[in-house]
């Protein structure tokens, strides 16, 4: 099997003590992979890692090649799409320059047009927004954005922060059903950072559980689901209230 | 009332001087957070380089499009060497890196040409344009306004439809968004101090045939196109290049119509602006972009 990323004893820091203990997991070329744990377990982190944005050691590989080391923009020009935590809106920009910038590095150049055609096709919404600052629009709609920002890249990996945080439950739906479309339709591999892992392992084909900067389970997103005791541990929304209440 | 039009043209030819150096300001401001305080210095020590270049015998047109770009080329290294460190530091320690930088050039400039006032070629023939009966303008002052109109739109055009104007505008709005995207943003930081610089240039060689060229020469109008900017609003290009013109005019007709309006100009025009800005902070087009999160 062809790996779109691995990830091998990867650590990660800010400055001051490591954040990512060395982890490892793959994501398989054109599937999703789910990432999930809990709220400070190094989920954002570990996004962060692969896409230099922070002190990374280790070694990350994008389709086989090194680029552990490489700036974040370097990163982008390689492929990667990453939407992330907080959605990156360009808040002071309008709508059109967003996703102007996210075809910024598109490889085959006239492509604009169809690739915009295709994200109003999944998100109508921005269309009628196009004229307008991104800082003005929801968050559903800044979600929305940030997605259509990464397609339009023409990307070969796409990776997403917590897509559904902070988001109405019916539009985390529809951001889903969506999210299950581009991931049929484009053959691009994905990585999902989630907490809520319900929606996440519907999506994923294999998953991936991080615990306080240790990655404690991976596998087929099918078998983690049914492995009782993570389920009962980490997963879905309810035991983790349970737990703590 | 041909007193009043001229007057007018007058007002604009340097309010358009004003309007491309707070064009200048905002740039650096919005990807900085700061004025640029040596903006003025900056603008001057160019102008002094054009003058050297012309003295060597250049002819004045080649001088000044060289005069831009050692003027781009300089401030990059500049933003590299000087500001760049200084990128995370406390806002009073970047002011003081701004005011030693506008008292390092200054002092430069006096160094290598000494503080005598040089007379500085017009970029255009001498004389005047009749423009109607009895209503002729200096002709530099015509093509001070014609050049500087041409700054406005092609710095417009840049940013608005250019793909290097977008990544230029985005780095200034988002830099962690604009890495993701593949934006190098310690590229574009340093692109957009060389674009201040070669607009300085600009409005250097196009006041110094009016003031006369000295060390000093860069005051006044960073003082005025820092009014400019912030009566306009200091976010917002357009406002600010409008608030430039504005300036510029108001200062003509101050001049003009109110009795000591020449020695008190300055001082008058600041007042207003001020008044403005007491009503509105943000200036006229300033942005307050409702923000959700
Ligand atoms: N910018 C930062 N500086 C220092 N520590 C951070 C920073 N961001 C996150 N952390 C710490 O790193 C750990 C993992 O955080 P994060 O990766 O954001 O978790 P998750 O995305 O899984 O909720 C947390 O303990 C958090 O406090
Ligand atoms: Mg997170």
């Amino acid at each position: 099997m062809s790996y779109a990323l691995e990830l091998n004893d990867v650590t990660a820091s800010y400055g001051h003590g490591s954040i990512l203990h060395g982890i490892n997991f793959a994501v398989p070329e054109g599937e999703v992979t789910a990432l999930l744990g809990a709220n400070g377990a190094g989920k954002t982190t570990t996004l962060r890692a692969i896409c230099g944005m922070i002190e990374t050691g280790g070694e990350v590989r994008l389709f086989g090649e090194d680029i552990t080391g490489k700036s974040p923009d370097a990163i982008a020009r390689m492929g990667v799409a990453h939407v992330p935590d907080g959605r990156g809106t360009f808040t002071g920009l309008t709508v059109m320059d967003n996703l102007r910038l996210g075809a910024l590095i598109a490889k085959r150049r006239g492509n604009f047009r169809r690739s915009l055609d295709r994200v109003f096709d999944y998100f109508p919404r921005l269309k009628e927004r196009m004229g307008q600052h991104a800082g003005t629009l929801s968050g559903g709609e800044q979600q929305m954005l940030a997605i259509s920002r990464a397609l339009v890249s023409e990307p070969h990996l796409i990776l997403l922060d917590e897509p559904s945080i902070g988001l109405a439950p019916v539009i985390v739906k529809q951001l889903f059903g969506i999210l299950e479309q581009i991931a049929q339709d484009a053959g691009v591999s994905m990585l999902l950072v989630e907490q809520n892992s319900n929606l996440a392992l519907k999506l994923a084909s294999n998953a991936a559980l991080l615990e306080v900067g240790n990655l404690v389970a991976q596998g087929s997103a099918e078998a983690l689901s049914q492995n009782q005791d993570i389920a009962r541990a980490y997963l879905g929304d309810g035991a983790g209230a349970e737990a703590g209440a | 009332m041909t007193f009043f039009l001229e007057q007018l043209i007058i007002g604009l030819s340097s309010g358009g001087i004003y309007a491309i150096m707070a064009l200048a300001l905002v740039m650096i401001y919005k990807s900085t957070g700061h004025v640029n305080l040596a903006q003025g210095e900056m603008a001057v020590f160019s102008t002094f380089i054009a003058w050297t270049l012309v003295q060597t015998g250049m002819p004045l047109w080649p001088a000044i499009l060289l005069t831009v770009a050692v003027s781009f080329v300089g401030a990059i290294v500049l933003e590299r060497v000087v500001v760049r460190p200084f990128a995370e530091a406390d806002d009073l320690v970047v002011v003081a890196v701004f005011v030693g930088l506008f008292l390092s050039i200054h002092s430069l400039a006096g160094a290598i040409w000494n503080y005598e006032v040089k007379p500085f070629p017009s970029a255009f023939s001498d004389g005047s344009v009749s423009l109607m009966v009895d209503l002729s303008i200096r002709t530099h002052t015509l093509g001070s306004l014609v050049t500087t109109g041409a700054v406005l739109t092609a710095v417009w055009i840049f940013f608005r439809y250019t793909q290097l104007g977008l990544a230029l505008r985005a780095a200034a709005d988002n830099r962690e968004s604009s890495r993701l995207v593949g934006i190098n943003v310690s590229l574009m930081l340093a692109l957009g101090w060389g674009l201040a610089a070669g607009i300085g240039a600009v409005a250097g060689v196009m006041i110094a045939p009016v003031t006369f060229l000295d060390p000093g020469m860069g005051l006044a109008p960073l003082i005025f196109a820092l009014a400019g900017a912030l009566l306009g609003g200091i976010t917002s290009p357009f406002g600010a290049a409008l608030g430039g013109l504005i300036v510029g005019v108001l200062e003509a007709m101050i001049s003009a119509y109110v009795p000591y309006g020449i020695e008190f100009r300055e001082l008058i025009a600041l007042m207003l602006i001020l008044s403005v800005l007491l009503v509105r902070p943000a200036g006229l087009f300033g942005e307050i972009v409702a923000r959700r999160v």
